[in-house]
């Protein structure tokens, strides 16, 4: 069984045991552990499938494209056509875990994985967010065009990531990456952020 | 910088996709009544045309997704993407 004290965090290495965090020029950076990650997969036009994960998890699966909604717990993002990834925080992983055994269970085109040990999130919060990660992202961050509740697959310093824009006001954008991009991201945004153009604010 | 339109996740930079080829070329139903000649005519022969073709694509850095899309092979210009369940468009313009 897990134990709290016994999990290390793909970003642990960085900062001893602790939870990596830093800020820098109106930047916070840091990591948000141990959240489970589920990649599902169904049909969307699956009739019985949709009402079944809508009975079980008690939301619809966004249709998307590039969008994720936020029910309780759970936030879920839209993958593609027939793909969604589920996070959750660690205490409620034991209601979500069942519900989605309930789901696939006796069904051939129903697939959910438990991923939460290949990849990490990382939050960066403050004004110039967007613009730090502009540095990397070709795709246009600002919020006009990257509304809260919107989130993109793409590539971030040669890694491949998913943004969540999780508010505009207070300027929040979650970083999922794969656990052995993680320390590699890290460093990148702590390098870029350096850069003169953060340092005025 | 040159934008590509994934049909799923619209336009994104090119660097976040990969290009598989020709598109709309049938795998044969009975290879193995295929003399070598056909076979290898289907795994080899390419029409390589000057102008528009129609290619696969797949948006590795995305959705992951493969689907279709036209592109003038002088000038590189993009013309429609469409998924595999689409019918194979006109030549762009
Ligand atoms: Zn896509």
């Amino acid at each position: 069984m897990f134990e709290m004290a016994a999990m290390r965090s793909p970003l642990n290495s960085l900062h001893g045991e602790d939870v990596p965090h830093v800020e820098f020029n109106g930047i916070t950076l840091t990591e948000l552990p141990f959240l489970r990650h589920y990649n599902v997969r169904f049909q969307p036009d699956d009739q019985q499938a949709s009402s079944r994960f809508r009975q079980l998890l008690g939301f619809d699966a966004p249709q998307g494209p590039n969008i994720f909604v936020v029910h309780e717990d759970n936030l879920c993002a839209w993958l593609g056509p027939d793909e969604w990834l589920i996070v959750t925080p660690f205490h409620a992983k034991d209601s979500l875990d069942y519900a989605l055994n309930e789901f696939a269970y006796g069904d051939d085109f129903v697939t959910r994985v438990d991923i939460s040990a290949a990849q990490t999130i990382i939050r960066a919060t403050g004004p110039k967010a967007a613009d730090l990660l502009g540095r990397g992202v070709s795709y246009d961050l600002h919020p006009r065009n990257f509304q809260a509740g919107s989130c993109i697959q793409t590539v971030l310093a040669r890694a491949s990531v998913t943004l969540f824009a999780q508010s505009a006001a207070a300027v929040t954008i979650d970083i999922v990456v794969r656990r052995s991009f993680a320390e590699h991201l890290w460093n990148w945004l702590v390098d870029a952020g350096q850069e003169s153009e953060f340092h005025s604010l | 910088m040159l934008l590509i339109r994934c049909p799923w996740c619209g336009l994104r930079e090119q660097a976040e996709f990969s290009c598989g080829g020709e598109a709309h070329i049938v795998r044969p139903l009975k290879p193995d009544e295929l003399t070598d000649e056909q076979w290898a005519d289907y795994l080899f022969m390419r029409d390589n045309t000057k102008g528009w073709q129609t290619e696969q694509w797949v948006h590795s850095g995305g959705c992951r997704r493969w689907f279709n899309a036209q592109r003038d092979t002088v000038t590189y210009k993009f013309g429609i993407s469409y998924k595999h369940t689409d019918p194979k468009p006109e030549d762009g313009d």
